[in-house]
């Protein structure tokens, strides 16, 4: 009897050290397929642990991101995540997404446009449908003897209902 | 060779361990999910439980931004494949899950409990989790605690197992000492398959940044990026000083990577725990991301850390405190088996006035057996007596989990009104001599 129990029990072990050993060891795109998109891990609560893992190198660049909505009449505000009802790491995306539709050293996709889209839908619905949106940014660049800090800069603005002619004069650069 | 594998096998999942170790752990699993269940609600942040502390927020998202995560759509496979629930059905899986953790960590029903908060948190991190964005170190702790739900044996630390010895004490109308040291071969695996997850864990950590050209740029852009965004000043000064970095880049990649050696080596698992807790603090002091319940979570290495260290379960083999109750008297029996339960260290030992009468005479106290009969008393090594309710206001300095009470017990006249409360519940309790049927002697 207690044979039969440690076998169940052992099935049971199999299971969860294997599921966490093949999760970190086989890639998710293998795993997932085509549907699987950089930074999605639909198998939570088995992940692999990615802390900080990728390389750099001196030139390699992060930018902190802020968008402004200036409202008719009032000062600039600082829009963040929440207001959107969305998550933190998802407004960064949409917000680096934005910032990549311009700039050619980046490869884009009709998904940019949509999400630009998606972004103005949420602005729209949560803060207001008149006035300018801008993205800012401040670009901090490793380097030998550490970060080298740059002031901060607005990328891009655009008026509020009128994305789709943003998105046309972005696209006559193409 | 197959009898010889399955040899190892065995003995590594199934060697008998210490029952109340996995207790131990169980309750400080539970406890720190619980936790976080409770300071997410006030939205404090100690320890990374960005899902739960996301959840209030979660419930407003946009519903193109929801997209479930498997788990998830298991649990909620009644309602539909990939439905998105009601607001107040996540309330109140959320109130489930505070009730069940609480009476899981008291361990009442605690089976069907400890299920229950399991399930309850793994639906609410997984539903915060469905927008986007997942994040890590919730998800060791939920894994621990469902290898809980089918591994631990409920047989120490908790009130039904209390419920039972009271029980059989009265059953046998004798006092049962509680047996700290038992073991048995079901209440390793748990532990095994605990440890085995965490060295994964760290192995995954190693080998990613083994395969993405982790160096010490990698650590000086993370330093700037969290110093920024959670200023903090240490980790700015840190990604000013690439040669500091240099050194303590390869080290953290060293430590994930060799982490699984302490399942091969368990002596040097102290040494590992001791790096990984500094390790974890400091992540916590210098730039944000909080892992700090990892240190907690090292409770699963209790064993080979213990034996390393060459600490046994009790602080100390002397017994330093002896408690003579009236063997008779079904509350004391009662209160006995209560105070020994909760006796971690085993510093007293036990003298029913009735069955081992001949062992206080031996031992010099002077006390009568018509003055025990009245009052339980307590003695230290050196002859010191408490009687009544001083024995009871002297014990709570002695049982870690009386502690709270005693600074009320030593209110001037609580000690009138304690005296006054003891005397008559002792004079109105009842006393039953054994017959030859129930009675071991």
């Amino acid at each position: 009897m207690d044979r039969i129990k440690k076998l169940i029990i052992l099935c049971f072990c199999a299971l969860i050290i294997g599921a966490q050993s093949f999760i970190v060891l086989v890639p998710y795109s293998i795993i997932w397929g085509d549907n699987w998109k950089m930074g999605d891990k639909p198998f939570w609560p088995f992940m692999r642990y990615p802390m900080y893992a990728n390389g750099k190198k001196p030139g390699d660049r992060f930018i902190i991101f802020e968008l402004r909505a200036g409202l008719p009449g009032k000062e600039q505000i600082k829009i963040v995540s929440n207001s959107l009802h969305i998550k933190g790491y998802r407004f960064e995306e949409l917000l680096w997404k934005v910032f990549m539709m311009s700039d050619k050293s980046f490869r884009i996709d009709r998904s940019f446009y949509k999400d630009f889209i998606y972004l103005n839908n949420l602005i729209k619905k949560n803060i207001t449908n008149r006035g300018t949106v801008a993205l800012w940014g401040k670009t901090y660049t490793i380097s030998e003897a550490g970060i080298i800090e740059e002031s901060w800069k607005e990328f891009y603005s655009w008026i509020i209902g009128e994305e789709k002619a943003f998105i046309q004069a972005l696209r006559r650069f193409e | 060779m197959i009898r010889w594998v399955w040899h190892k096998i065995d003995h590594h999942f199934f060697e008998p361990a210490y029952i109340t170790d996995l207790s131990i752990i169980r309750t400080v699993i539970v406890f720190v999910q619980l936790s976080f269940l409770i300071l997410s609600l006030f939205g404090i942040s100690f320890g990374n439980h960005a899902g739960l502390l996301s959840l209030k927020a979660a419930v407003s998202f946009d519903i193109q931004e929801y997209s479930p995560v498997i788990i998830l759509k298991l649990f909620l496979l009644p309602f539909g494949w990939g439905v998105r629930p009601d607001i107040m059905f996540v309330y109140s899986i959320w109130i489930t899950a505070l009730i069940a953790g609480f009476t899981s960590l008291f361990g009442v029903y605690k089976k069907l409990s400890l299920f229950l908060f399991t399930a309850s948190c793994t639906i609410l991190i997984a539903y915060a989790y469905s927008f986007k964005e997942q994040h890590h170190t919730e998800a060791i702790l939920i894994l621990f605690l469902w290898v809980l739900v089918f591994g631990d044996n409920n047989r120490t630390w908790s009130i039904d197992n209390l419920k039972k010895r009271i029980f059989a004490s009265n059953i046998k109308m004798k006092f049962i000492p509680y047996d700290r040291y038992q073991k048995d071969v079901f209440s390793r695996w748990p532990v095994r398959v605990m440890q085995w997850l965490f060295v994964i864990v760290y192995f995954s950590a190693g080998l990613e940044k083994l395969k993405g050209g982790f160096n010490h740029y990698s650590m000086m852009l993370s330093m700037a990026k969290d110093g920024i965004l959670f200023d903090r000043s240490i980790a700015l000064w840190m990604a000013e000083n690439p040669l500091l970095l240099q050194v303590i880049a390869p080290v953290a990649v060293l430590f994930e990577l060799t982490f699984p050696l302490v399942m091969l080596l368990p002596g040097i698992t102290w040494v590992y725990v001791l790096i990984g807790s500094l390790f974890h603090f400091s992540i916590y002091i210098i730039h944000a991301p909080p892992f700090l319940h990892y240190i907690v979570l090292y409770i699963v290495f209790l064993e080979p850390v213990r034996n390393s260290w060459k600490k046994r379960f009790t602080s100390s083999k002397k017994l330093k405190w002896t408690i003579i109750y009236d063997g008779f008297c079904p509350l004391c029996v009662r209160s006995v088996t209560v105070i020994d339960y909760l006796d971690f260290y085993k510093r007293f030992e036990y003298l029913d006035l009735e069955r081992n009468w001949d062992v206080v005479q031996s031992r010099n106290y002077y006390i009568e057996q018509d003055d025990a009969r009245r009052a339980l008393y307590l003695i230290s090594s050196d002859g010191k007596k408490y009687q009544g309710f001083y024995a009871f206001r002297r014990l709570t300095l002695l049982i870690p989990l009386l502690l709270p009470l005693s600074p009320f017990l030593y209110i001037p006249y609580v000690d009138k009104a304690g005296n006054y409360l003891y005397s008559f519940v002792a004079a109105n309790r009842k006393r039953k001599i054994c017959t030859f049927d129930n009675c071991e002697l």
